[in-house]
């Protein structure tokens, strides 16, 4: 998990299937590639052999949807066990899960749903970090979700979580610029003094998308570009935290890759204004 | 102060049932109707991206009984087979068997097959890779061993056999597909066999004898007694012009004498 140079483009975009074209016929110009690692769970088959082949001419992340990390009635074993088979065959850059839980039971909700930002739940979460740094043997990347609704028992923002859980575990903290917009317009906060809980040092990706609005709340949909406010966001988040390699997330309404390449020119400029 | 695990039990019921949301908007900040609509915003994403997965594995059926049916077939599905895995790639599996009991499609009696047909080709896609079978394969084994061969198949090969024209409808609703889209639900029975040569999923439509051999190889059975059977069910069938056509579709991978009872 060599870092790379200062030079080498730090703006990314997520592979998703309907591009794969492009990168066959191609090398389209971009610093970095993503993708759902759930998606490659497979044994076989064409997404792998593509996982396999991109990996040969970009740095890769694999990040997870799926592995529930917050839920108290276990760690998923499986799961875990799926994600490392992953991280052995195709040996990412980085790789990167949610703070929230999405499974109860033997019933998986394939949602990412918030926790309580409790003291009980960043033990928990701390926890299961570990483990999961143990069991594939490297640093994850935890992500702050977008959430919907706040619990009455939470206690601290979720950034202040966040760096807790990195501070204590050792891990990165993957900061999705969107997801703290969302919240900001979501929960009444101002995203931009709630950077202020984030050490500088501990953010090593950040994540960039679209989301859609409706009249109760900002649903993170990842479906559109990434509107002004977040890009004014994200700049701040740069001063404050210096050049991090940045990712473009576009899963609904898939675009003509162009436009992603696009979005990903874009976060490179702003990228590159940053005095590392 | 509830613990952890007591709010996502909370939480959970409320998500499989908008009846007990009554427990879990008290663990919500703000008004208690807003609590309310912001757990259906939850419940509309978890159905939304359910509904999202099977409709991307069950084309044919999504096709076959139009969106608003799919959603409900969906839904109801997922209330008798809920998702168990964090990989959505594995929603879906026991669709074929709900089917026959699910009411509402009780007019469409192939949906069940074409089901089976769409899951097998979604694991198709995602099983393990394997080379084709060395040219030379056979000249290796001395003849008299023939009878003797167990047959391995490719790990992507199956096969579904149905009373219905299962290949036809698999067929006429291909993107690619070009030509007359009637069909005739009365035509008699079509076996479908999937494979995968390189990395497309394929469906071939086989022969009553190349079914009976498949199946009967699918099963453990060798070389000699699976061509017996298959012939007892289709004496035109020729084995050598099968075999020529497996082998280059990477259906059969690799031949090897079987050892000695």
């Amino acid at each position: 998990m060599s870092e790379l140079p200062a030079t080498h483009p730090l703006a990314g975009i997520g592979l998703r299937a309907a591009h794969y074209r492009s990168f066959l016929e191609g090398r389209p110009e971009v610093g970095w590639l993503e993708v759902h690692s759930e998606n490659y769970f497979g044994a076989g088959g064409y997404d792998l052999h593509m996982l396999e082949r991109v990996r040969r001419e970009y740095p890769l992340s694999l990040h997870g949807v799926g592995l529930s990390l917050g839920s108290a009635d276990g760690l998923r074993e499986r799961h875990l066990a799926k994600l490392k088979q992953l991280v052995e065959r195709v040996d990412p850059l980085l790789v990167s899960e949610h703070l929230c839980w999405g499974a109860w039971g033997r019933h998986h909700f394939n949602d990412l749903l918030p926790l309580p930002y409790t003291d009980e739940a960043l033990s928990l979460m701390v926890e299961r970090v570990e483990q999961v740094q143990t069991a594939l043997g490297r640093p994850i990347l935890v992500e702050n979700v977008s959430s919907y609704l706040q619990y009455r028992d939470s206690a601290m923002p979720d950034l202040e979580f966040a760096a807790e859980v990195a501070r204590r575990s050792g891990c990165g903290i993957l900061l999705d610029i969107n997801n703290l917009y969302v919240n900001g317009v979501n929960h009444g906060f101002d995203p931009h003094a709630a950077l202020a809980a984030l050490p500088a040092r501990c953010v090593k990706e950040i994540h960039l998308a679209g989301h859609a609005r409706t009249e109760l709340c900002l649903i993170d949909d990842h479906g559109s570009p990434v509107t002004d406010p977040v890009w004014s966001l994200y700049e701040a988040a740069l001063v404050r935290l210096g050049r991090v390699r940045t990712l473009i997330e576009w899963d609904t309404r898939i675009p003509q890759l162009d436009v992603l390449l696009g979005e990903a020119r874009k976060a490179e400029i702003l990228l590159e204004a940053v005095h590392a | 102060m509830p613990e952890l695990a007591t709010l996502q039990a909370l939480f959970s019921a409320a998500m499989a049932d908008r009846a007990r949301d009554k427990q879990a908007v008290p663990l919500i900040a703000g008004d208690a109707e807003l609590a309310r609509r912001r757990l259906a915003v939850y419940r509309a994403n978890i159905a939304a991206n359910a509904v999202g997965a099977l409709a991307a594995i069950y084309l044919i059926v999504r096709k076959l009984v139009g969106d608003e049916f799919f959603a409900g077939l969906a839904h109801a599905y997922c209330a008798a087979h809920p998702s168990a895995s964090g990989d959505l790639n594995e929603l879906g599996e026991h669709l074929a068997d709900f089917l026959p009991a699910f009411a509402p499609a009780r007019e469409l009696p192939y949906l069940a097959d074409v089901a089976r047909l769409e899951w097998l080709v979604h694991q198709a896609h995602y099983a393990a890779d394997h080379p084709p079978l060395a040219l030379d394969a056979l000249t290796r084994l001395p003849a008299n061993d023939y009878p003797r061969l167990a047959m391995k198949l490719h790990p992507a090969v199956a096969l579904v056999q149905s009373a219905y024209p299962l290949f036809r409808l698999w067929e006429v609703h291909q993107d690619d597909y070009r030509g007359e889209i009637a069909l005739d639900l009365g035509s008699g029975g079509e076996s479908c066999l999937i494979h995968r040569p390189q990395f497309r999923v394929t469906v071939a439509r086989p022969s009553t004898g190349e079914a009976a051999f498949i199946a009967a190889v699918a099963r453990g059975e060798l070389l000699g007694r699976a061509l017996d059977g298959a012939l007892k069910n289709d004496p035109g069938f020729d084995f050598a012009a099968s075999l020529k056509t497996w082998t280059a579709a990477n259906i059969v991978v690799d031949l090897s004498a079987a050892a000695a009872k």
